[in-house]
C-alpha cells in the first residue's frame, strides 16, 4: 500500500512537471502582457524612467481660488501632472481628454485612486476661471493650478521638465507659449517612474491606470 | 458656415470628399502643375471652448513640380493661419509659418503634434459631426477645396493612430 502510493507519487512527477512548466510560462506570458508584478516595469506602455522623479512640495493657487499643497493634496493618489495651457491646440487638448475618457471607463474604485493635475505654462492668459471651463470639458474633477511663470518654471524644472517658454510672435496670438509634452505619473510611492508622451492613445491609458494603482515599485 | 452633417447628409459627405479627391485626379489632361495635388482626410478638431480650432489634412503630390500650401480660408473662420508645433527635447511650442512645401512625389500629413491650421475669430459653433468647407491655396495649384469633418477630441487618436509620426517625441 505505502509502496503503491510511493509509486504512484513518482509517476505523477513528471506529469506535476510538466504542469507547473506550463503554468510558469503562461504566468510569464501573462506578466509580460498586464505587467502586474511590479519587478516587469517593461509591463507599462508609458516610458519607464531609469531614475524615477521626486514629488515636488509645491504650493500654487487651485481654480476655487484656494492654496493647492501638491504633496499634501495628492498623498496617497496616483497623481498624473501635466503643464500646458488651454490656447494650446492640440497636445493639451487630446491628452486630457485621452485621460478623461479613459478614467470615466473604470470602475469607480479604481477611477477614485486619481488626481488629475493641470498647471498652466500661460498664467498670464489663463484665468482661474477659464482654467476651470477648460477643464470642465475633459472632467470636472481634473484640478488646475496657476502660479506665476516663474514658480510654474521652477517646479517644471524640479521634475525634471523643461521650463514654459514664452515665444513672441508676430502672428493674432501676440505670444506662444511652451510646455512640456509629457504626463507625469506619481505613484502611491510618491515618485513618478513612468511618463507618457504625447502620443500615448486611449488604449494604452486604459492598460497602464489600473496597473498604476496597484504599483509599489518594491520588487526591482 | 458649417453644415450639419446627420443621418442622410453623412452619405453626401463621403460622396463630395470623393467628388473633391476626383476632382484632382481629373484635372490630370489640363497641365503637369494643376493636376499633381490630392488632399484627403480633412478633419478639425472640436474647439474646446469655442474660440479657435485647428484643422488638418494630407496633401500628396503626385506631380514632378514642387509646391506651397501658402494660406488657407474657411467661411467658419475669420482668420485661419498655418502653425507648426516644434518639438524640441520634449518640449513643445509653437510656431506660425508663412507656407508649408508640398515636394514632388511627396505626401505631407498635417497631425497634430506636427502642422495645424490655426483657425481663429471662429463664426460659428463647431459640433462634432459638422462638414466645414475650407479653400487651400497653393503657389501653384492655385485653389483647391476640401470639406473636412469636425472630430472630437477624444476620436482625433484614430485618425492619427497609423500615422505615428508625431507620436514619440524624445524623453525630456
Amino acid at each position: 500500500m505505502n509502496r503503491n502510493t510511493r509509486r504512484n507519487a513518482g509517476q505523477a512527477r513528471p506529469r506535476q512537471l510538466g504542469r507547473l512548466v506550463l503554468i510558469a510560462c503562461v504566468a510569464l506570458l501573462v506578466g509580460c502582457r498586464s505587467g502586474n508584478d511590479s519587478a516587469s516595469a517593461a509591463g507599462y506602455r508609458g516610458r519607464v524612467l531609469p531614475i524615477p522623479r521626486a514629488k515636488a512640495d509645491f504650493t500654487l493657487t487651485d481654480t476655487n481660488g484656494n492654496p493647492f499643497r501638491f504633496r499634501e493634496a495628492t498623498e496617497g493618489f496616483v497623481t498624473l501632472v501635466f503643464f500646458g495651457y488651454t490656447y494650446c491646440p492640440d497636445v493639451c487638448p487630446i491628452h486630457m481628454a485621452n485621460i478623461g475618457t479613459v478614467l470615466k471607463g473604470l470602475p469607480f474604485g479604481i477611477r477614485n485612486e486619481f488626481k488629475v493635475v493641470f498647471i498652466t505654462t500661460d498664467p498670464e492668459r489663463d484665468t482661474l476661471e477659464r482654467l476651470r471651463m477648460w477643464l470642465d470639458n475633459f472632467d470636472p474633477s481634473f484640478i488646475g493650478l496657476r502660479g506665476t511663470q516663474e514658480e510654474v518654471n521652477e517646479i517644471a524644472v524640479s521634475l525634471g521638465l523643461p521650463p514654459a517658454m514664452i515665444v513672441k510672435t508676430e502672428g493674432e496670438e501676440g505670444y506662444q507659449v511652451g510646455h512640456s509634452a509629457h504626463v507625469i505619473a506619481f505613484t502611491m510611492d510618491n515618485l513618478a517612474h513612468v511618463i507618457y508622451p504625447f502620443g500615448t492613445r486611449q488604449a494604452d491609458w486604459a492598460h497602464d491606470l489600473p496597473m498604476l494603482v496597484n504599483e509599489h515599485w518594491d520588487a526591482e | 458656415m458649417s453644415i450639419s452633417l446627420r443621418d442622410n447628409d453623412s452619405r453626401l459627405f463621403g460622396l463630395a470628399l470623393l467628388a473633391v479627391v476626383g476632382l484632382g485626379g481629373c484635372s490630370g489632361d489640363r497641365g503637369a502643375t494643376e493636376s499633381s495635388l490630392e488632399i484627403s482626410g480633412a478633419y478639425v478638431a472640436e474647439p474646446v471652448l469655442g474660440e479657435r480650432a485647428a484643422m488638418y489634412f494630407t496633401v500628396e503630390n503626385r506631380g514632378d513640380a514642387n509646391d506651397e500650401l501658402m494660406g488657407v480660408s474657411t467661411p467658419v473662420a475669420g482668420v485661419a493661419e498655418i502653425h507648426h508645433t516644434v518639438s524640441d527635447g520634449g518640449m513643445m511650442r509653437m510656431e506660425r509659418v508663412e507656407a508649408i512645401e508640398i515636394p514632388a512625389g511627396e505626401q505631407v500629413r498635417l497631425a497634430p503634434g506636427g502642422y495645424h491650421i490655426m483657425l481663429l475669430e471662429l463664426q460659428d459653433h463647431i459640433m462634432p459631426g459638422d462638414a466645414i468647407d475650407a479653400t487651400l491655396r497653393f503657389r501653384r495649384a492655385g485653389e483647391v477645396s476640401v470639406r473636412a469633418r469636425a472630430l472630437s477630441l477624444a476620436e482625433i487618436e484614430e485618425v492619427i493612430g497609423t500615422a505615428g509620426d508625431h507620436a514619440r517625441h524624445g524623453t525630456p
